[in-house]
This record gives structure tokens, C-alpha cells and sequence, in this order.
């Protein structure tokens, strides 16, 4: 399997917009950063869309003051114009600063925003899926446009950084992306173990490059995640010709170790350089040293998966080492995930009771088969919030797999 | 009819502007017929905003949802139903286009002044002055339901809050590239900091406001620099842009300081039959008969299901509630509207869905390419409006014919530019330099008699006397 690249691009709409020209179509995918300063990073992955063929575009959010309703939205609609290209990289914000450009909250520690990230990765998904694909008909028989059976609601419960609870109804307005769900993006730093189980592609700083936090080593996750999470290692772009002639042996170090690919961070000021360093000699000696495919080969391993290939389009094709996610016969069936947000049953075990429509990932022929016998699994957890009647006491959660 | 390109009157002529609405998601959307393609796929969207722009129109408009409709406690699935997220398409097609106006609707109530201020100056600078957004406020906890915030809100907090909402994202766009804090507290927000980002090329995007009563009239005057009206008919429109521009003094504004587009269809045919003809094809695609009932419902408040579309009138009264969830209502007295339609459809021998054809589905301009130019000429002229929003009933080929045959004929005319005169939506539809926040505020008081820093207490006092239609009326509009 190919090794990942992508590299940080920052929103500047000449150098951002020449470096994702520069490297579209020879590495992976492109992630945005966001941190409220300059251009919004979904409006720029959005205009870039149209402007590049290949790259993946992952816009970072920072959830803890958005509205998780705006952010299903908002990604769906850029896997429709960037063609199945979208991803979402979900951050939290922790600063007072922050929290003073939005007035609403006090800033938030970094446990409990991470711990609402999570959910709000949760409602996300379920927004995403609360269209069936099939859901519109334009049956004139009936001057019926869609099969209103296929829209569910979500009926999200979710708490908020500072402990106040909030819930989203659903459907989501936006038909179902193309992809199914862009692949979800989440950095790694040591608070985050939800967020990371949450997410389908994880990002870890390698040892000694970490700014803040403790992130866990590249061994470990693998080890906690699996085989078959692309984790890849954060690293900030290399400078000079030494640093970039090493880049091939750094490479074959990281997936040795565990990494499926690299994330480069390089620079705002830098970032043409960079992308021209990457395309005329990083990518050619990984090329070389057998870590990737030619990017005429990736075309054509890409070919042909359009709308019908998901979950996991082309972006998710490209970053996502499981087959079982682009094509429904599963190797194995796709681990459970607990779903975070959903209403408890009224009866604890009972999942077919539950007062709304199908799990998620019910709807129809877009999702994995199901474990043997289990539509809905219980499992039993410690609850994040007290539970309605304010027992606080252990509940199970229904699971949305 | 026109036979020359003055006007009998002798009236000048007048500039003619145009602007192009994607199809919404109501029963003016034909979504049946052979040639409707896909309502989210982006193609669509990129072929209507170029289609516009090879006309030279001012802008394109892009309505907003944040909850699917509901008629009877059900997602309503008789019209066109799902949307994008407003601002990710306007973002996609800035890449796309060159020069028209990327104008979208966005609610003032389930959304933050710092991150709409900062999605609009996005883009601003994506689109080298592009941006325009339509200023609403969600009205009820129907929409709230899917948001953080709910529906608390109050009428009166709505419209103020609108308001304010407006003065922050214009103190934000003032402060962009310049080192310096913005801090703003009133009773709705709290909020400081820096808004980092470069210099709006259009200085600030460009207001659209849907005001109609005397209230909202005078909220659009006193912030907007556009308004979209429902006053398609020339004779109303007249009044309306009379009335308008006649308050615009008061705020220290010139008569072409605000802009006034109505909304319109407009049906094309080769003779002035065939458009006729082809006007009633429409109108009944429109009015499926699914629809049709559906439209009676609305109007009845009750299920009327077990009517024939093809028979009478329903011969039951009205009931009492609401069952449409999502949309402005439009008629205020059932019974009374109930009666006049009556008489109609005895009148006229009308089944229960031509009556709805014929008191819904009048398109605006309908006739020849040459017709329809000089009509629109002609209402321009005589100050029906500055311009128009055309709202065709296909996607995405639904102005196709309107650019290829109506435009040469109003450059003909000597009444439509044959390129564009400026270098962004500001400058191409003809508006001043934005002016700042403070000015815009300063100028509301002088013209409302208020003190400043004292907004808030007095002019809640007032909403809360006048009336609610104006909160309707900031509603989406599409």
C-alpha cells in the first residue's frame, strides 16, 4: 500500500493556491489548518475544489464554538464541489482569546472540549448519514422528489465544553456525501483518546516535535488503534538539502515503526518552496524507494471511483488501509463504533425498543454489513454526563455502527 | 406594449440590472420536467452562475435551509428537497467565475457575528470583492431544534438582534488589516479581540435585506444596500421603490444608495401565444396535483387529502392551526381567501388545481425576447425597481434562453452594459463606497431621534409596540 503524503497548506489565496496546484496530483491530500486568523479554512478547501483534480482537501475545524449542524453541512457540500475529494479535520479551541471572538462560553479546558469533539465527530457522521443515498426518487408517478423513509433524524444529545447540554435534530439539509463520510481527521495529543477512537485517520507528532501536550508514541497508538487506522506522523517540512535528502530514510524509520504516511507542516511563508521541494525531490525518492506508487498509477488506481464508491471516495480510497470500507465485503465486519450521542433506550439492553428509526449505518446498501445478529449493540459504559433523571448513575449506550 | 425605445411619456430611460436566484426549494421549481438536472451536485451551480455571468448579471443568489420543510408532521416531499451549505458553494464558485456577485443568504439567529463576519470576508478576498449576504433571522424553535441555541429568541430580540448583528460584522470588516482590537458589548453580544485578516477588497460585502412593512422598510433603509422584494408587478413595484427611496434621506442616503430587486419569472416563446402557452405548461408542472392539494392544505390548515385536485374547491371551512412547518405563510385570512377563491372558481369553472394554477402561478414577464426587454426597459424607467432577480424554474439550464435572446435585445435597447463597469459587485451594481460602521450607526440615530449608546433601551421599547409582520418579513425570501 502506497505511503500517504500530505502537507499542511495555509489559506492564502496566491501562495496557498500555487502551492495546491504545485503538488496536486503527486501527493495525497492537502489539510488546511484554522486558527481564526486569515481565511476561513472550509471557504478556501471549498474555492480550491474547482481549482485542483487529485488533492484531498481537509479543512481544519475548531468545534468547541461551531455548530455541529453548520459543519455536516458545510464538509458534504465541499465533497460535492472538490468531487469526492473532502475531508474535515477536527481541532477544539482552548484560549480565552478564542473564546472572546464568540462571546458564548468560557474557554474551555482541553479535556472536556476534547471529550464534546467527539460527540460533535459522532452527530457529524449521523447528519451525514440521516439521507439515505437512494433518498431522492423524482418518482412523477406520485409527484413525490424524495422518499421522505429514507431521511431520518438524529436526535443528537451532546454536552458542550463548559457542561451545558444541547441536542440536534436532524435530518441535515445536504443529501449524503458522495463519499459517504469524508474521512475524519484527528491530531493526536494525549487528552484525545475519544476523539482518536472517534476519527478515521489519526495524526501524531513524532517524539521531540510536539509543541504542547503529550502525544503518544507512534508504537503505542498502533498497538491501541490497530492495524488498520492510518496513523500518520506529523512532521514539520524539512528545510535545506540535507534535511530533505533525509526525508526517504526518515520515511522508511516511520512506517517501520508503525506510520502509514507523513504529514508535513511547512510554513505559510515557505509553503511554494516547499511544495516544489516535495514534488521534484521528496516524492521521486520515496517514489524510488518503493514507498509509492507513480502518480500516473495512483490515477489509475483512483479511476472509476466515483459517487458509488463509499464509504471512502477517492480521499478515502487514497488514506484508508481497510478494504473493507470501499467495497462492503469485508475482510472482517467494520468494528462498532459506540455511538456517543444517542438517546439512551428507555430499556437499558434493549436496542429495538428504541424510541428513533434505524442505527446508523442502517441506511441501506452505502454501509458495511452488520456483525452477525447485531443491529444495535449495548454496551456498558460510564456515562460523560448525568444521565436525564440526574442519577448520574451507569447506563449503556447504544452503539452506531 | 413598447413599440420604440422610448417611452411614450417621454420619460429617460434608466440602466437596467439583473441578478440570477438559484431555483429554491418550493413548488416554483419544476423538478419534473426532462431537462431539470441535480439540485446539489456543483455543475449545477457552476452553470447557472456562469450562465449569469456571460449575461453580465450583477449577481447570483443562493437561499439558505437549516431544517427541511415539514407539512403535516412530515419532511414535505412534493418540492425540491436538500441543499448545500450557503457559503461552501458561494467559496467554490468564486474559483469558477470571474466578475458576477456571489450573494447568499444566512441566519443571523443560529449563527455568530465573528464567524459570518469571517466567512464573508473569506469570500470577499477569494472572489476579489464578491460578497454579498442576505440578512435573516429564523423566527421559531422549529429551525432551532438542530442548533446549540435553540429557539429562545423573542420577536423583538430577533429584529434587534439582526440589527446589531449587522453594526458587528460591519466593526469587524472595518478593523480587518489594521492592528488593533475590536471589542463590542450590547445586550446581545459580548465579544473583543482581534479580527486578523487582510483588507476587504469591496471594503464591506454588500447587505441584502427582504423588508416590506412599514418597519421593516425602515430596518432596510437604515442598513441594507439592496433589498429583494416579493413586488414583482410593475404597478406595486412602483409604489414600493417610491416609498423606499423616499426614506432614505432621513439616514443621510442618496436615492441610488439602496438598490430595489424584486424576484421574477420571466417565460420565453417565439410569438407572443406560444409564450402564453407555454407560461400555462409551466404553471401546471409548478402545480402537480399532489401539489395542488398540498397548496390547499396550506391555505385550509387541515388534511384535504380525500379531494379530488381535478374536482371542485374542497367544500370545508378552515381549521384553526398551523400544519406547514419551514416556510413564510403568505396569506393571513383563510376564510376570506377562501371565499374570494370561491367565487373564482365558480366564476371561471375552475378545478380545485387550475384555481390554485390561477391564483399562484402568474409568472412575472412573460412574451418574446423582444417583449419581455422592453418590459423590463420600461419598468426600470418608470422606477419599478433598480433591477431584477430572474428565478427560473429549471436547473440548470433554466436562464440559458433568457441570456441568449432577452439580453442582446436589452443591449439593443441601449439599456444593458455590454461588459462589466467595475472591478467588484459594489462598483457593478452601482453602490457607493461602503461606509463605515460608526457612520452607519451615527446616521440611524440622527434618523430615528435616538442618543447613541442608549440603542438598545429605547428601541426595544419601540418593537415592542409596533407590530410582528417585519420579523416575517426578514425571513427567507426563496
Amino acid at each position: 500500500m502506497s505511503f500517504s503524503i500530505g502537507t499542511t497548506i495555509s489559506p492564502d489565496p496566491r501562495t496557498g493556491l500555487a502551492t495546491a496546484k504545485t503538488v496536486d496530483g503527486h501527493i495525497d491530500f492537502a489539510l488546511v489548518p484554522d486558527d481564526f486568523r486569515g481565511i476561513d479554512a472550509l471557504e478556501f478547501s471549498s474555492w480550491l475544489g474547482p481549482l485542483t483534480k487529485e488533492l484531498g482537501l481537509i479543512p481544519e475545524v475548531r468545534v468547541t464554538h461551531a455548530e455541529p449542524f453548520h459543519i455536516a453541512t458545510a464538509s458534504a457540500t465541499l465533497d460535492y464541489t472538490a468531487r469526492t475529494r473532502a475531508g474535515l479535520a477536527i481541532g477544539i479551541s482552548t484560549t480565552d482569546a478564542e473564546a472572546a471572538l464568540f462571546g458564548r462560553r468560557a474557554a474551555a479546558d482541553a479535556v472536556p472540549a476534547w471529550t464534546e469533539s467527539a460527540q460533535v465527530i459522532d452527530v457529524v457522521r449521523r447528519l451525514w448519514d440521516s439521507w439515505d443515498d437512494d433518498a431522492i426518487i423524482r418518482d412523477q408517478a406520485t409527484d413525490r422528489y424524495i422518499d421522505r423513509d429514507r431521511l431520518h433524524t438524529v436526535d443528537a444529545q451532546l454536552q458542550d465544553s463548559v457542561g451545558t447540554d444541547y441536542s440536534v435534530l436532524g435530518p441535515s439539509i445536504t443529501p449524503r456525501p458522495p463519499q459517504g463520510h469524508p474521512p475524519i481527521v484527528v491530531r493526536a495529543d494525549g487528552d484525545n483518546a475519544g476523539a482518536v477512537e472517534a476519527a478515521d485517520i489519526v495524526l501524531v507528532d513524532d517524539a521531540g516535535q510536539a509543541k504542547s501536550g503529550r502525544p503518544p508514541r507512534l508504537e503505542d497508538l498502533r498497538v491501541r488503534l490497530g492495524d488498520e487506522v492510518p496513523i500518520l506522523a506529523r512532521l514539520d517540512a524539512p528545510q535545506g538539502n540535507t534535511e530533505v535528502a533525509g526525508t526517504t530514510a526518515r520515511a522508511l524509520e516511520l512506517q517501520s515503526r508503525g506510520a502509514s504516511g507523513i504529514l508535513f507542516a511547512a510554513p505559510a511563508e515557505s509553503q511554494i518552496e516547499f511544495g516544489i521541494r516535495l514534488v521534484s525531490e521528496i516524492v521521486p525518492a520515496l517514489i524510488s524507494a518503493g514507498l509509492r506508487t507513480q502518480s500516473a498509477g495512483l490515477r489509475t488506481q483512483t479511476a472509476g471511483l466515483g459517487r458509488t464508491a463509499h464509504p471512502g471516495g477517492r480521499l478515502g480510497h487514497r488514506l484508508d488501509h481497510r478494504p473493507a470500507r470501499t467495497t462492503g465485503t469485508a475482510r472482517r465486519p467494520q468494528p462498532l463504533r459506540p455511538c456517543l450521542t444517542c438517546r439512551p433506550p428507555p430499556t437499558p439492553t434493549s436496542c429495538s425498543s428504541a424510541p428513533d428509526r434505524r442505527p446508523r449505518g442502517s441506511s441501506s446498501r452505502s454501509r458495511p454489513p452488520k456483525a452477525p445478529g447485531t443491529g444495535c449493540a449495548s454496551i456498558s459504559s460510564t456515562p460523560t454526563r448525568p444521565a436525564p433523571d440526574g442519577s448520574g448513575g451507569p447506563r449503556s449506550r447504544r452503539t452506531c455502527g | 406594449m413598447l413599440e420604440q425605445p422610448l417611452l411614450p411619456s417621454g420619460t429617460p430611460l434608466r440602466q437596467v440590472h439583473l441578478a440570477a436566484h438559484f431555483p429554491g426549494v418550493n413548488n416554483t421549481t419544476v423538478w419534473s420536467d426532462p431537462a431539470s438536472g441535480s439540485h446539489i451536485e456543483f455543475d449545477s451551480f457552476a452553470h447557472l452562475a456562469r450562465t449569469a455571468e456571460a449575461g453580465l448579471f450583477d449577481f447570483f443568489f443562493l437561499a439558505e435551509g437549516l431544517r427541511l420543510r415539514e407539512h403535516q408532521g412530515q419532511i414535505f416531499d412534493l418540492d425540491v428537497v436538500g441543499r448545500p451549505n450557503t457559503t461552501a458553494v458561494l467559496s467554490a464558485l468564486a474559483s469558477v467565475t470571474n466578475h458576477i456577485g456571489l450573494a447568499g443568504t444566512l441566519s443571523a439567529t443560529f449563527n455568530e457575528p465573528f464567524d459570518i463576519a469571517r466567512r464573508l470576508a473569506s469570500i470577499d478576498l477569494l472572489s476579489s470583492g464578491r460578497a454579498a449576504w442576505n440578512v435573516v433571522t429564523t423566527s421559531n424553535a422549529f429551525t432551532g431544534a438542530n442548533f446549540r441555541r435553540g429557539g429562545f429568541l423573542d420577536y423583538a430580540d430577533r429584529y434587534h438582534r439582526a440589527e446589531d448583528f449587522i453594526d458587528v460584522a460591519r466593526e469587524l470588516w472595518d478593523s480587518a488589516d489594521r492592528d488593533r482590537q475590536f471589542s463590542h458589548r450590547s445586550d446581545f453580544f459580548d465579544i473583543s479581540g482581534r479580527f486578523d485578516l487582510p483588507e476587504l477588497p469591496s471594503g464591506h460585502p454588500v447587505i441584502f435585506q427582504a423588508g416590506d412593512s412599514d418597519s421593516g422598510r425602515d430596518f432596510a433603509t437604515g442598513s441594507a444596500d439592496v433589498i429583494f422584494t416579493r413586488h414583482a408587478d410593475p404597478e406595486s413595484g412602483r409604489k414600493f421603490y417610491a416609498d423606499v427611496k423616499s426614506r432614505l434621506a432621513r439616514y443621510g442616503r442618496a436615492e441610488d444608495d439602496l438598490k430595489i430587486f424584486p424576484g421574477i419569472s420571466v417565460i420565453l416563446g417565439d410569438t407572443p401565444a406560444e409564450a402564453e402557452e407555454r407560461s400555462r405548461e409551466v404553471a401546471f408542472q409548478q402545480n402537480s396535483e399532489a401539489g395542488a392539494i398540498a397548496f390547499l392544505e396550506r391555505v385550509w390548515d387541515r388534511d384535504l387529502s380525500g379531494f379530488d385536485p381535478n374536482g371542485p374547491l374542497p367544500d370545508v371551512p378552515p381549521a384553526g392551526e398551523s400544519i406547514s412547518q419551514g416556510r413564510v405563510k403568505h396569506v393571513k385570512d383563510a376564510e376570506a381567501t377562501i371565499a374570494e377563491w370561491r367565487a373564482l372558481a365558480e366564476a371561471e369553472n375552475l378545478t380545485a388545481r387550475e384555481l390554485v394554477v390561477r391564483v399562484s402561478a402568474r409568472h412575472s414577464f412573460v412574451g418574446t425576447p423582444t417583449q419581455v426587454a422592453h418590459d423590463l426597459a420600461e419598468a426600470v424607467a418608470t422606477k419599478a425597481a433598480d433591477g431584477y432577480i430572474l428565478v427560473p424554474h429549471l436547473t440548470p439550464g433554466g436562464l440559458d434562453d433568457f441570456v441568449a435572446k432577452v439580453v442582446p435585445e436589452l443591449q439593443e435597447l441601449g439599456v444593458y452594459r455590454t461588459e462589466y463597469p467595475g472591478e467588484n459587485l459594489r462598483e457593478n451594481l452601482g453602490l457607493p463606497a461602503a461606509r463605515t460602521a460608526v457612520d452607519w450607526t451615527a446616521a440611524r440615530h440622527r434618523a430615528r431621534g435616538t442618543e447613541p449608546g442608549t440603542t438598545s433601551a429605547s428601541e426595544s421599547a419601540t418593537a415592542t409596540t409596533t407590530d410582528h409582520r417585519r420579523i416575517t418579513e426578514l425571513k427567507e425570501v426563496g
